[in-house]
């Protein structure tokens, strides 16, 4: 049901701050005043009890009025006098009750635009905690045992390709060792070449000692030979400490490469091996990542999980949200029957109480909830039961 | 393609409940305030389905049903009826104009879900 059709009835000067209108009515309007005074104050504190209340206060102004027990004429029956006719409590409902029937859409308005504004937020809320659950989910690998193994044998290539550089590294080992034996080799020919300087040497200062033997037996003649032989005795002499010294440093030399070569042989291991320990390096690594992925997944399970459960509590929150709908069924149909009541008031201003009960009867057969009929008769407690009914 | 369901209630708040319902289990929705917007929402939209309140201004829940089975299109599209009405008499009224089912306000967004999925076949 909708208010959204229905118009105020009378002017309204005194919603609009002009001074009430002098005449008779105020002096029954004050007991009328005090009637719906005390039924507001009755209804203190419900939601939508207050327009319940003040209908019940127009009631009570429009007995309160009433002198004889004559039966009032329907509603329908007797056209309502214009605004500028009615007096007293009638005045007073035509002025008032289209004030409070336009406070009561105001409100619903207002309930209905901020209801839906909360629930496109909780509906942003939940759409973005879906979208966080989805992506946790397919995020998620298995992490059980092996799964440092199962990685290693999935990326059997890539480790391979680690040990590229290792592999490059090794062979360049391997030339320059056996550059290393060529070496060694051509010392220890340099070296029998220094002995054999030596020999030589040797030999020379024999002959040379020997031609000088000879000079000195020939006399004076011989005396230049004697000269020539001295000086071939020293550069014999001078040969062999230099084929000496040669010796010496091609040995230092020898010394030092079979050290440098012994170092590098005892580093050598074998492809196979290198192979074993980058595994076993690879697996290390691994299984650190897969213990730090394990903890970062664990803390992502449980973020799902609390996503799950909020989403949950949105969908309560958007359950709960349906009462503003009733609570806008209520107001309507207590507002329907306000404007209802002032026009019937204005027209019959003498009511008596089978009038109200005629009236309360004829506003119960308005209900569309049984919350409604309820609180009609004063009872609170609403049983729901199965809301889904096929046909 | 997603089903789509054409919701027709008076309370804005209330359609975007019933709206946020349908679309988390996959369907298109199609909303209207009254009887009269949705029969002209019903000829510019494919409808698999029609979710209807009962109370509404203009015209009426079970006025619009009435109208849309006299017409071959739509003899045959489920309806729900989604209404704070709870009285048997109603209810006898909803079916005999051709309603599939009744669901009482409030309700459990699952059970209005399970509800669409059984109809719209």
């Amino acid at each position: 049901m909708s208010i959204e059709d229905i118009q105020p009835t009378a002017p309204n000067a005194a919603a609009a701050g002009g001074a009430p209108p002098p005449g008779s009515w105020l002096r029954p309007a004050a007991s009328a005043a005090l009637a719906l005074g005390a039924c507001l104050l009755a209804a203190k504190g419900g939601g939508f009890l207050w327009a319940g209340a003040a209908i019940g206060a127009l009631g009570c102004a429009a007995l309160a009025r009433r002198g004889g027990a004559t039966a009032p004429q329907s509603a329908a029956a007797a056209p309502p006098p214009a605004a500028d006719e009615a007096t007293g409590a009638n005045l007073m409902v035509q002025q008032v009750v289209p004030v409070w029937r336009r406070q009561i859409e105001a409100s619903l308005q207002e309930a209905d635009r901020g209801i839906s504004t909360l629930l496109t937020g909780f509906s942003n809320l939940s759409e973005g905690l879906q979208k966080a659950a989805v992506s946790a989910s397919t995020g998620s690998v298995n992490l059980g045992t092996g799964a440092a193994d199962e990685l290693i044998e999935r990326n059997e290539q890539a480790i391979d390709a680690l040990l590229e550089p290792m592999r490059n590294a090794i062979g360049l080992r391997d030339k320059m060792l056996g550059q290393m034996l060529a070496f060694d080799e051509e010392l220890t020919r340099l070296e029998q070449l220094a002995k054999e300087v030596r020999v030589l040497s040797r030999h020379t200062n024999l002959v040379a000692l020997n031609a000088s033997i000879e000079a000195n037996r020939a006399g004076h003649a011989g005396s230049g030979a004697a000269v020539v032989a001295q000086e071939v005795r020293q550069l014999a002499v001078r040969s062999s400490e230099t084929g000496r010294n040669i010796a010496s440093r091609v040995g230092s030399l020898g010394r030092q490469l079979t050290q440098l070569r012994n170092e590098v042989q005892m580093n050598q291991g074998s492809e196979e091996q290198l192979k074993l320990e980058a595994r076993q390096s690879a697996r290390n690594v691994i299984s650190l990542l897969v213990g730090n992925l394990g903890d970062s997944m664990q803390t992502t399970r449980e973020l799902r999980e609390l996503g799950n459960s909020l989403q949950g509590d949105l969908d309560s929150v958007c359950m709960s949200f349906q009462f503003q709908d009733r609570v806008t069924q209520m107001l309507n149909s207590i507002g329907t029957d306000m404007t209802k009541f002032a026009e019937w008031v204005n027209a019959n201003p003498e009511a008596t109480h089978a009038d109200a009960a005629r009236w309360l009867e004829d506003l119960a057969k308005t209900y569309t909830m049984e919350e409604q009929r309820s609180h009609h008769h004063g009872a609170v407690k609403i049983d729901h039961g199965e809301s889904v009914e096929f046909f | 393609m997603s089903k789509t369901i054409l919701v027709v209630d008076d309370s804005g708040s209330f359609r975007t409940v019933v709206k946020l319902a349908l679309q988390k289990a996959g369907y298109t929705v199609v909303e209207a305030c009254d009887g009269r917007d949705a029969i002209g929402k019903l000829g510019a939209n494919k409808v698999n389905m029609i979710v209807c309140d009962v109370n509404m201004p203009n015209m009426d829940g079970l006025s619009f049903l009435r109208h849309i089975k006299e017409q071959a299109a739509y003899k045959f599209t489920p309806v729900i009826m989604l209404t704070t009405e709870s009285q048997d008499s109603k209810k006898a009224e909803g079916r005999a104009a051709g309603a599939r089912a009744w669901i009482t306000k409030p309700f459990q967004p699952s059970q209005l879900v399970d509800a669409v999925n059984r109809l719209c076949v």
